[in-house]
């Protein structure tokens, strides 16, 4: 493996990051504008800020270390469906498996803004998996939840008033226990 | 050097600037007595940046950011040239530490000349917060502590997608949280239905009735995902389980967590994927006589833990009523469908085979012109001992995987000249035979991945070779692995055995490597308490053993060694061979100890580091979480251990 290529990303607040182009092009976002040669200078990532680029890297870099295993021939092959990418994700062994696992648990025990804005991030980015464990941990914060207990866990305000509020309780009566 | 508690590992990484110059240049002097994170230190500056941000530099302004070089580990600070110009010389990097105050909170520092004057300044972010759960039980917890609904602000594709990961009737009742929500659950993708604890008549009621409302009122009559999760076959005969088998576009999962009476391969003609997992359950595949094929679109098909029913053999089925099947995975399945297992296909592409016992009493025949990746992982596995026949004809193989147990004939009836990655890990000494005639097949693969058990006495390591390995015993890893440039490494040693000799003979094998992992287990000796018999002379193992030394390394650049003691002499022999055979190409190492490594030795072996490494400066110092002053090229810190019981809070 030659010395890996470094691409510059720059923050919404101009903050610029080196990070390995393995790493970088885990977003789709990237990867295009790399495959467009729109690397001079830097990338403009204007839509996200240096302290959310900071954690997706830290994401982007541990995911990438780790598919690096991956021969270039079964990232190849991989790459042609998405079920040959899972196949190459369980074989990368199972201890980066496990490492992976925990990682990603850490990883987005964070508060609910730092995660609004990593879902955010991973949205624009087009990091899918990471937009996937995002949308995975906000649904396990609502999974089991009443609406009430939703509301007040996320701060959401009813904007309904009684007559409507019952009338979608009756629509939705079915649904409840 | 970084050391993060990484689930009871204490993990110290170092990265090393190869350029001994350009590294003595990018780091300057270095202030020393950072001190205790959460102390000011006397007469420097500091200054508040958000946490994981740049870290700019005191007194300069917003508009003079500086690269942050964000690693796996490492991160460190290279001002803008202008800063530059005016502070360090040239284009300079600078080391960021994590730092951990008594508190537990953590902060990243670093020091750089202030652009102003050369006086040296600390900067350091603002504290990461340490890791807070959210309060499980729905009270206001910290998510709602800004008062702001981000939740709802989301685009709607987001919240689509939080959704559409629910189970549907929970989804349903968020139309009920605000305005914004009234519509937003009529998007999802996915159908899901789980059948949770439902018991008796009345919870079968009630699931059913779920379930049907969820099918009724879900927005598109093509369901891209369904999900159903069963605790009774009864439900499968069900008219809302054969509409969404009918509706289903995409994947399809069932799932039940006990045995049923029975189940047949749902009826999902238009889905893409299915997945059936039910443990003990008789699965029946469809009647030949039905009008074929009528799984025309399932490209992916797996099955867990049922037992494949009926006369119909699985091999025939997929030949007829999946024609584009591209990857097939049978995970803990028996059955007599399963027996002669004979795949012919031009698609397919994955197959993965594990914890099948049934193949024993035949043969898997794979035909497959196309296949890139094949799996097999703890199948042959018969009490009655050996069997099984195993022929791949696999021209375009890339990708081999064998782990545990062989059948009793395993035949490649096309070259494996193409497979690029081999792993498994393949295992040595024990399945010695197969896992060498695997090498020698495979010569070309460019990724490796190895078990290696070091028996502590010679007689194992020939009850485990068997007669007629024993002659090759002193040279068990013969083939020339010359393309191998990363090597993954699971080792296993025993008491009073040795893994060095046998390591360096393994890198001397694979002189193309650039990236090694390892990771080490004590020996669980109580394995082989069963073997008796009469224990020859160690002179085998010590012929093994002994005599080899590591050729000089120059390509490996990356060396992971996890799981380490701290206390184990042979250790000390291992990363000698691996850290002494490449100190002047290495660029990253990285050394995790367990949690049960003695923190006083931790801090020895770092200390110890820079002596294999002449061109590195820098120490480690116990119990302090800092880095050196010196000038060198090493960035290095420990943690004190406590540091664990703090993030144990």
């Amino acid at each position: 493996m030659a010395s890996p290529a470094m691409v510059t990303l720059i923050s919404s607040d101009d903050a610029r990051f080196e990070v390995t182009e393995a790493a970088a092009t885990m977003s789709q976002t990237i990867r295009h504008m790399i495959e467009d040669g729109c690397t001079d200078g830097g990338i403009p990532l204007p839509n996200v800020p240096a302290r959310t680029l900071a954690k997706v890297l830290e994401y982007c870099n541990k995911h990438a270390a780790a598919t690096a295993a991956e021969s270039s021939a079964a990232g190849g092959a991989a790459a042609g469906s998405d079920s040959g990418s899972s196949s190459s994700a369980d074989s990368a062994g199972k201890d980066d498996g496990v490492d992976l696992a925990s990682f990603d648990k850490a990883f987005v025990e964070v508060d609910t803004d730092t995660l609004y804005d990593l879902l955010l991030a991973a949205n624009y980015l087009d990091v899918k998996t990471l937009l996937d464990l995002c949308c995975q941990k906000v649904a396990d914060m609502i999974r089991g939840k009443t609406p009430e207990q939703i509301r007040q866990t996320f701060g959401i305000k009813n904007d309904f008033s009684p007559e409507e509020e019952e009338k979608i309780r009756k629509e939705n009566q079915w649904a409840f226990e | 050097m970084a050391v993060e508690p990484f689930d009871g590992l204490l993990r110290v990484s170092t990265v090393l600037e190869r350029d001994e110059a350009q590294a003595r240049a990018a780091l300057g002097p270095f202030p020393r007595d950072v001190g205790h994170a959460h102390e000011a230190p006397q007469g420097r500056i500091r200054r508040r940046v958000p946490p994981g941000a740049a870290l700019l530099p005191a007194g300069a302004s917003a508009e003079a950011p500086v690269h942050v070089v964000v690693g796996a580990q490492v991160i460190g600070v290279r001002p803008r040239s202008a800063d530059a110009a005016a502070g360090s010389e040239g284009s300079s990097l600078l080391p960021a530490r994590l730092v951990r105050g008594a508190s537990g909170a953590c902060w990243w520092t670093t020091a750089m000349t202030s652009p102003a004057g050369r006086r040296p300044v600390v900067v350091r972010s603002e504290a990461v917060a340490p890791r807070r759960r959210c309060k499980a039980d729905g009270s206001p917890g910290p998510c709602s502590a800004a008062g702001r609904d981000r939740l709802s602000s989301l685009p709607d594709d987001l919240i689509e997608r939080i959704l559409s990961l629910l189970p549907t009737p929970q989804a349903v009742l968020t139309s009920q949280l605000s305005r914004r929500w009234r519509r937003a659950w009529a998007h999802v993708t996915a159908l899901t239905c789980p059948s949770g604890t439902a018991r008796g008549a009345a919870g079968g009621a009630r699931f059913r009735a779920l379930a049907t409302g969820a099918l009724l009122r879900f927005p598109t009559p093509g369901i891209p995902s369904v999900s159903v999760e069963i605790n009774r076959s009864a439900y499968t005969a069900d008219e809302w389980y054969l509409q969404a088998m009918e509706r289903a576009v995409g994947s399809v999962r069932v799932a039940s967590p006990r045995a049923l009476n029975g189940l047949e391969l749902p009826p999902c003609a238009r889905a893409g994927a299915l997945a059936v997992r039910s443990p003990r359950t008789v699965l029946t595949l469809p009647d030949p006589a039905a009008d074929l094929p009528s799984f025309g679109r399932l490209a992916e098909l797996s099955l867990s833990l049922v037992q494949l029913g009926g006369a119909r053999p699985l091999g025939e089925f997929l030949a007829s009523c999946c024609p584009r099947l591209r990857t097939l995975r049978l995970c803990s399945v028996r059955g007599p469908a399963l027996r002669r297992l004979a795949l012919r296909t031009d698609a397919l592409e994955v197959l993965d085979v594990s914890n099948v016992d049934d193949l024993t009493l035949t043969s898997l025949d794979a035909a497959a012109t196309n296949l890139p990746c094949l799996s097999v992982s703890s199948c042959f596995r018969s009490p009655t001992g050996g069997g099984g026949e195993v022929a791949v004809s696999a021209p375009r193989i890339e990708a081999v995987r064998w782990y545990r147990s062989y059948p009793e004939q395993l035949i490649f009836r096309s070259d494996l000249a193409s497979a690029r990655r081999l792993g498994g890990p393949l295992r040595l000494p024990l399945d010695a035979a197969h896992t060498l005639q695997l090498l020698h097949a495979c010569s070309l693969a460019h990724h490796l991945d190895l078990e290696l058990v070091m028996p502590d006495e010679m007689s194992r390591l020939l009850y485990w070779l068997g007669p007629a390995e024993q002659g090759a015993c002193e040279d068990l890893i013969r083939p020339q692995l010359p393309n191998v440039s990363a090597l993954s490494l699971k080792i296993r040693w025993g008491f009073g055995g040795g893994i060095a000799p046998s390591l360096a003979s393994l890198l001397s094998r694979t002189p193309g490597l650039t990236r090694l992992r390892m990771d080490t287990s004590p020996y669980c000796f109580a394995v082989f308490v069963l073997y008796e018999g009469d224990v020859p002379p160690p002179r085998g193992w010590q012929r093994w053993t002994s005599g080899v030394r590591a050729d000089d390394h120059d390509g490996l650049r990356e060396v992971a060694v996890v799981g380490l003691k701290g206390e184990d002499p042979e250790e000390c022999r291992v990363l000698e061979v691996l850290l002494g055979s490449a100190a002047r190409s290495l660029e990253r190492v990285s050394l995790t100890f367990g949690d049960d490594a003695v923190a006083s030795i931790v801090d020895e072996i770092a200390t110890d580091i820079p002596a294999r490494f002449p061109v590195a400066v820098g120490t480690l110092p116990a119990e302090r979480a800092h880095v050196d002053q010196a000038a060198g090229k090493m960035i290095e810190e420990s943690q004190p251990r406590r540091a664990n019981k703090c993030r144990g809070e």
